[in-house]
């Protein structure tokens, strides 16, 4: 694919709850690593929001269905809306199950013209969702990033967003800097860097001079200023290349356990992703075909823009089989051929790194003794965090489970020199509960201690009180008020204390909708 | 072609003879030789004092307890995991990562493993199989270990000469250094001003290797974070200031 051409982008920010097959009117919501990433709309009557814990979610509904992430499930239920988008056009690229892209000229003159096209995509894609939920985000726009940032602007404005060639500049200008990361442009810590220097939105990051950036930011700031600029075209020298890199697992016994299938194909995925890495290439698009003894053929482009590690490659391999094999009737022998193609690399910029050499004996042990404990735990997880930029002691790093990242990226972990404004300082707690403790925090009187809009304690805390009984105040500070996800219409605010109580024991205490809870410890 | 599945292979079960006559990968040669030439891990110097000259012994099991447990544990490991040992986190879930990467300890070869609501035999399976490949797991046991897996844990302790480490009561697990703290005081906070900084405490080592049961007065976690030894105080203890 060239730079710059007329891309659409579709993406159903609810899928993951749509592909549950409950009524949208339950509330119902899907978490990873105990954060909300989806809500139906009976959820989101209840003011409860992406973003948001499972903790306050239940506060804010009691019965709420909470279900963990399943992407073998929702690729299952998006098979259908694939089958109806290659009656369009052959090159549908997947993101993730509910988050496609697909080419717009080809397709465009046929229908005649984008209008037209969308309007008849609208049809299409309206009748494969009961109704109730909400339509898809649609963005047209000169290339990739631009077209998957109209998508978000269609999501929130709640129609298609065609941006048209000249017309680039102005979509973005007035768009937050962290919708970069949030369509994986740029990670998640360059956001937060701009951040700390006061440049929030892409207009901003557009009236810097190009030279200041290159050298303070490097590439990805090139990068991320010229989409802010309106232009969705990387370098001559860096352009996104079709590749011809395959590696193929033929068996002569087929395989009729999914689980064996993907463990198979993980030596020949690590393979290709280190000869695409031995050119100093990230892959970006995957092509992953499997097939059975009786020519039965499932086949998917996966794309990911901030490269796909062999981990990933792996990850996209087992969702594609488990869906497979979920569709009743799709499947009716083993699997003989797994066929996987780098179909397009782009030079490395330093995103992605450690994917190959380096790695001592130790490292080796590690990663096996990795692979085995993911092998034996049942109920639980292998986690390692990853930094997420957040404010609170609480969220800087999220955990994400071991095999879906490159445990020898340490990139990964890496903290901004110098931490948020408004950061609680070190030293910080060394137990983060994971279901805050509620208590109450009483003044001297023995009323209630609240927090005004404005920040303030209505009378100095005296006492906490939680199940097993009283203890006294003896110091505190604070209140910091904390403003979560500012750029999201639905602003939660809450308030952090630090108290040391009677016993010498010291706690974090946060307060929201009135609802005091020990958040963390200094154990 | 057939399927390899040695990584995949059922758990080993406690009741069998020990796999450790046979390992897969080669870890236990490796091991050995390792064992041969650093018969230590690194730590940081003011708990290396108070150990003896040896440090974080490979083979051993520390308990860490007291108030200020979980930062002993983790200021005990920093040092080994800066110069490139990896630690698995088995059964602390809550453990705050802020504080981990604050006392020094590189978060790149951190993992953390949540044992799920199995009870203390599956939470020794893992126990086994993280020693297999950790040098250092920090772990906490869910319940009181039979005797029987006490000793497949210690054992494979010693034949992969890792470290481990509890936090908290052992609960059964056979225990050579215990580092206790105790005394905590926080500094920096008053009643509505200030905020936390530091906490001094006590820290006493004891235990079979330890020749002298030594006591270090230390700020943990320290201003910055780490561990230290104590200082003056930046501001008088809150006992005195309320």
């Amino acid at each position: 694919m060239t730079v710059g051409v007329r891309t659409i982008t579709i993406r159903w920010s609810d899928w993951p709850v749509s592909a549950l097959g409950h009524p949208p009117e339950r509330p119902t919501a899907v978490i990873v690593a105990n954060r909300l990433i989806a809500v139906s709309p009976g959820a989101a009557e209840f003011g409860i929001s992406v973003g948001e814990r499972r903790r306050s979610a239940l506060r804010a509904c009691p019965d709420l269905l909470i279900v963990d992430r399943d992407p073998a499930l929702e690729l299952a239920a998006f098979e259908p809306v694939l089958e109806v988008l290659s009656e369009y056009v052959p090159g549908v690229e997947l993101v993730e199950p509910g988050h496609i892209r697909l080419p717009a000229r080809g397709p465009s003159r046929l229908f005649g013209g984008e209008r037209a096209l969308l309007d008849r995509l609208a049809v299409d894609l309206a009748e494969l969702r009961p109704a109730g939920w909400s339509p898809p985000g649609v963005g047209v726009a000169d290339g990739r990033a631009l077209s998957a940032l109209a998508t978000l602007v269609s999501i929130a404005a709640g129609r298609p967003e065609v941006v048209p060639s000249e017309g680039s500049p102005e979509l973005v200008s007035g768009l937050p800097v962290a919708w970069l990361a949030e369509i994986g442009e740029v990670p998640v810590d360059f956001v937060s860097l701009l951040d700390r220097l006061g440049i929030r939105r892409l207009g901003e990051l557009a009236s810097l001079a190009p030279s200041d950036v290159v050298s303070r930011f490097g590439p990805v700031g090139l990068h991320a200023h010229r989409l802010a600029n309106g232009i969705d075209e990387r370098p001559v020298n860096t352009v996104v290349h079709e590749s011809t890199s395959a590696v193929e697992l033929a068996v002569d016994d087929p395989i009729h356990d999914a689980s064996a299938v993907v463990f198979a194909v993980r030596e020949r995925a690590e393979r290709l992703i280190s000869e695409v890495a031995a050119s100093g290439r990230v892959c970006v698009a995957v092509r992953v075909a499997i097939e059975t003894e009786h020519s039965e053929r499932s086949e998917h482009c996966w794309y990911r823009e901030e490269g796909l590690s062999a981990a990933a490659v792996i990850d996209r391999v087992r969702w594609q089989v488990d869906a497979w094999t979920r569709r009743p009737g799709a499947v009716t022998s083993g699997v003989v051929l797994v066929r996987l193609a780098a179909e397009q690399v782009r030079p490395d910029e330093g995103s992605q790194e450690g994917l190959w050499g380096g790695r001592s004996e130790r490292d080796e042990a590690a990663l096996r003794a990795v692979t085995r404990l993911t092998s034996l735990v049942e109920g639980g997880a292998v986690e390692v965090p990853v930094w997420s930029g957040g404010r609170s002691p609480v969220d800087r790093h999220r955990w994400v489970p071991a095999d879906t990242v490159d445990l020898l990226d340490a990139a990964r972990v890496s903290r901004d020199a110098a931490p948020w404004p408004g950061a609680l300082p070190a030293p910080a707690p060394t137990v983060v509960h994971r279901d805050p403790l509620e208590v109450r925090l009483l003044d001297i009187s023995g009323e209630p201690v609240l927090v005004t809009g404005r920040g303030e304690m209505s009378s100095p805390p005296h006492e906490l009180v939680d199940r097993t009984g009283s203890r006294r105040i003896v110091a505190w500070a604070g209140p910091w008020p904390l403003h979560e996800r500012w750029w999201s219409p639905a602003v939660r605010r809450s308030a952090r204390l630090q108290v040391v109580l009677d016993d010498d024991s010291a706690h974090l205490v946060a307060v929201q909708r009135r609802q005091w809870s020990i958040e963390a410890t200094y154990g | 072609m057939s399927i390899p599945n040695t990584s995949h292979s059922a758990p080993s079960a406690l009741g069998v003879p020990p796999r450790d006559a046979a390992p897969p990968h080669g870890i236990e040669r490796l091991g050995a030789a390792r064992l041969a030439t650093e018969r230590t891990l690194p730590i940081d110097p003011v708990l290396g004092a108070l150990l003896g000259a040896e440090g974080l012994v490979r083979g051993q099991a520390v308990a860490c307890r007291g108030p200020a447990a979980r930062s002993l544990a983790i200021a005990a490991s920093a040092s080994a995991v800066a110069l490139g040992s990896w630690i698995a986190v088995l059964g602390v879930d809550d453990l705050g990562v802020e504080a981990v990467a604050d006392a020094g300890l590189p978060l790149e070869r951190l993992v953390r493993v949540r044992p799920g609501a199995d009870g203390v035999r599956a939470w020794a399976d893992l126990c086994l199989a993280a020693l297999d490949g950790f040098e250092l797991l920090l772990t906490c046991p869910p319940g009181r270990v039979p005797a029987p897996l006490a000793t497949a844990i210690r054992r494979r302790l010693r034949s992969r000469a890792g470290c481990l480490l509890v936090i908290g009561d052992p609960r059964g697990l056979e225990i050579d250094v215990e580092l206790s703290s105790a005394g905590p005081s926080w500094h920096g906070i008053g009643p509505g001003t200030g905020r936390l900084v530091d906490r001094h405490v006590e820290v006493r080592a004891s235990g079979r290797r330890v020749h002298r049961g030594g006591v270090a007065s230390v700020s943990l976690p320290g201003c910055d974070g780490r561990l230290r030894a104590a200082e003056v105080a930046v501001s008088d203890p809150i006992r005195t200031a309320v």
